[in-house]
């Protein structure tokens, strides 16, 4: 039975639309994993000398143990907040003649084929290398790596026991804080004996059979209980449905007849991950300005780095945001596109957004002032000129978007919805202000170089009309194409 | 009211829909019926400007589809779910429609709650999104809100699929409320016969794209219909 499902899986996986998905896409993914796998080998080739540098006075390795020590705590938050337990395909499997062990074995198993898990491997291996030719005992060192990987597989089923039942999860939170807070106010160092306990694994080869003992317990724990709840409403594959509390925004009523949208805009973003997410990410990024801001070799130096900063700070919802315009709607689109609507009205409604995105974000850096004056105008011109200039030409991108996206899967490392235009986005946005910026501030001037990006904001802004009504006209062309590829999953 | 001339659709050299001449009259009532594939569908998608005809072009009320938006004023549907929005509670997404068709919060309540026992107390004042509701409660929620604003044109496409027997029969009910006064042209599609023939003046039968019979409701229309479909399956 276990081949079949794996077959099943084989297929799933081939046939994805991960997988085929544009080959842009797949090369900067395979360069992204190579650029995390390098990193972490990197890290266990280097942890051994690093270590053996700072603290010379302790073996190397009780020092990493003790390192160990918060990384699986970190682990462990990690997982909490982005694992989440493979359920798909189940509730087809729940109904023909396998036995529910099988599926809950299956997918239990599964759980373990996990970047959370694979990842460590690029450490741990390369760090037990150095460990070999540094002289450690060989069986001591082996059986430490098994310790560590069991660890490993134990925080794997620990992360899904606290997301599934309330009672380990309050009993495990309790362990850990209580843990966490005797370090934290130095009542008692947590860190040292649990790390030396972790350096025992290494002098005692048999005590792998202590993480092995606890991998057995959180695997059963688990199995039970999935056993007792693997029904479609209970707490193992459904998600529980919150009750729902409606507004009204009706302050955004004096936007006349594109209220109603902007109210359904603020509506999508509140409800739904995936906007959601990518709002958050905007106003994290406004913390992006202090490494350029506070740098002396920026400021001090040729202010292209900080023309980049202000455009990237204050445009920073528009790009996230404004690239997905109109595939945010592809979920309804038809709806949208037979309803009482003209195209202008839909896509004044979204300008209208993004304007007030800029207009939020300019004045929530305003604590940048604080920099100096040169910052201050940079910031404002910045915010100019994303209003004038980035707008439409965002919005002409945006005239290629043809893939749906799904409002409640993560932002993160979700490429859904990307095409080409996405891609193409950052020459004309960024580069092309820094361009210009940088050979008017070396040819003329800095004051010149930012009246000239404040100039082509401006110019942009009084036209903003007469361009947006040929950019209507393009998205009327394009409507059809957008019907058909949002239908698209 | 609808006029569509010469009207075909091609995907790769497929031909799912070829109509020389079609015109409904303003207050009739159609029922498209016939097998899967048949063009149903596309025929209201066409009509709805939602994709391009190969040839020909379909007039709603004098108004050329792909060419102006103003059809959208007087014409409704609802077709499938990608006409709900899921984020919405349905009293949001209600009033979301009304105010895109010019009804103050007053008038949708008004008009939606003529239908309560339409919604068995399922849909409205449950605090959830209709993201989250049964397919049938969806569609009632999409045919509810096809009827917002007094549209002149109505489209739903198998409205009776997925709806339990007390709102089917609403359902025909509300249908023969809204043409009683030839006010209303209503276009229906169905794979249900008799649910079909009870709530339209005019059937069209479609068979692969293409129109093989034309009736005017009557007593017969039933067992005709029934004859031609039981004869199509015998000729498989």
């Amino acid at each position: 039975m276990f081949t079949r499902i794996l077959k099943l899986e084989w297929k799933s996986f081939f046939r994805s639309a991960n997988f085929t998905k544009g080959i842009a896409i797949k090369i900067f993914l395979a360069f992204f994993a190579l650029y995390l796998i390098a990193l972490f080998i990197g890290l266990g080739v280097g942890a051994y000398f690093f270590v053996a540098n700072a603290v010379p006075t302790v073996d190397p390795l009780l020092t990493v143990c003790r390192c160990v020590v918060i990384w699986f705590l970190a682990d462990l938050l990690l997982r909490f907040f982005a694992q989440k337990l493979p359920v798909l395909n189940s509730k087809a499997l729940m109904v023909i003649p396998v036995k529910k062990k099988t599926i809950i074995h299956y997918l239990l198993l599964k759980s373990n084929v996990s970047a959370f898990n694979i990842i460590p491997l690029f450490f741990l291996l390369p760090f037990s290398v150095v460990l070999l030719v540094k002289g450690y005992a060989v069986a001591n060192v082996l059986f430490w790596l098994l310790s560590m990987v069991v660890l490993i597989q134990v925080n794997n089923f620990i992360n899904f026991i606290i997301n599934k039942s309330n009672l380990y999860f309050y009993v495990i939170f309790s362990v850990l804080a209580t843990g966490v807070s005797l370090q934290y106010f130095n009542f008692y160092d947590v860190v040292t004996p649990v790390g030396d306990l972790y350096f025992s694994l290494y002098k005692q080869p048999f005590s792998v059979l202590v993480p092995l003992s606890l991998l057995v317990l959180f695997y059963v724990v688990n199995f039970k209980h999935f056993l007792q709840h693997f029904y479609l409403d209970d707490g193992v594959l459904s998600k529980k449905e919150k009750e729902v509390t409606s507004s009204e925004f009706l302050w955004l009523n004096r936007f006349g007849d594109v209220a109603p949208f902007l109210k359904n805009d603020i509506k999508l973003i509140w409800r739904n991950k995936r906007p959601r997410m990518t709002v958050i990410m905007s106003l994290v990024m406004l913390f992006y300005g202090l490494i350029f801001f506070t740098n002396p070799m920026y400021v001090e130096g040729n202010s292209v780095i900080l023309v980049f900063a202000s455009i990237f700070i204050t445009g920073m919802f528009l790009m996230n945001f404004g690239q997905f315009v109109p595939a945010w709607d592809s979920a309804y689109f038809n709806l949208l596109m037979s309803q009482n609507i003209s195209m202008r009205q839909y896509l004044n409604s979204k300008r209208i957004l993004l304007l007030l995105s800029i207009g939020l974000l300019t004045i929530l850096s305003v604590p940048y002032f604080y920099f100096g004056w040169k910052i201050g105008l940079l910031l404002l011109v910045g915010g100019v000129y994303n209003a004038g200039f980035n707008i439409p030409v965002l919005l002409y991108l945006c005239t290629f978007n043809k893939k749906r996206i799904d409002l409640e899967k993560s932002a993160m490392m979700n490429y859904q919805g990307m095409g080409f235009a996405q891609w193409l986005m950052i020459v004309p946005m960024m580069l092309v202000p820094m361009g210009i910026f940088g050979l008017v501030n070396y040819l003329v001037s800095f004051s010149i170089a930012v009246g000239v990006l404040f100039c082509l904001g401006v110019i942009g802004l009084v036209f903003q009309n007469y361009i947006f009504s040929k950019l209507v006209n393009v998205f009327k062309k394009r409507k059809y194409v957008m019907v058909i590829g949002f239908q698209q999953k | 009211m609808i006029v569509s001339e010469n009207i075909s659709k091609i995907y790769n050299s497929t031909t799912v829909l070829e109509i020389e001449k079609f015109e409904i009259k303003k207050g009739q009532s159609i029922g498209l019926v016939g097998n899967n594939g048949a063009g149903k569908t596309t025929f209201f998608i066409l009509l709805l400007d939602l994709i391009q005809p190969t040839t020909g072009t379909i007039i709603n009320n004098g108004i050329v589809v792909s060419e102006s938006d103003s059809w959208k004023n007087f014409t409704s549907s609802f077709i499938d779910e990608s006409f709900l929005i899921g984020y919405l509670t349905a009293e949001e997404y209600f009033y979301f429609i009304g105010e895109l068709r010019g009804q103050n919060k007053a008038d949708v309540d008004v008009l939606v709650n003529q239908f309560s026992d339409f919604f068995h107390d399922e849909i409205l004042g449950k605090k959830k999104y209709l993201r989250d509701l049964s397919k049938g409660n969806q569609k009632k929620v999409g045919i509810v809100a096809a009827l917002i604003g007094n549209p002149e044109v109505v489209i739903l496409d198998e409205p009776f699929a997925n709806l339990d027997p007390t709102t089917q029969i609403r359902l025909k009910e509300i249908i023969k409320e809204l043409t009683q006064n030839n006010a209303v042209t209503v276009l229906v599609s169905s794979h249900d016969l008799s649910h079909v023939t009870d709530v339209s003046d005019r059937i069209v039968v479609l068979e692969k794209g293409r129109i093989v019979k034309d009736l005017e409701t009557n007593a017969a229309t039933l067992t005709e219909l029934e004859m031609y479909f039981s004869k199509s399956m015998s000729l498989i």
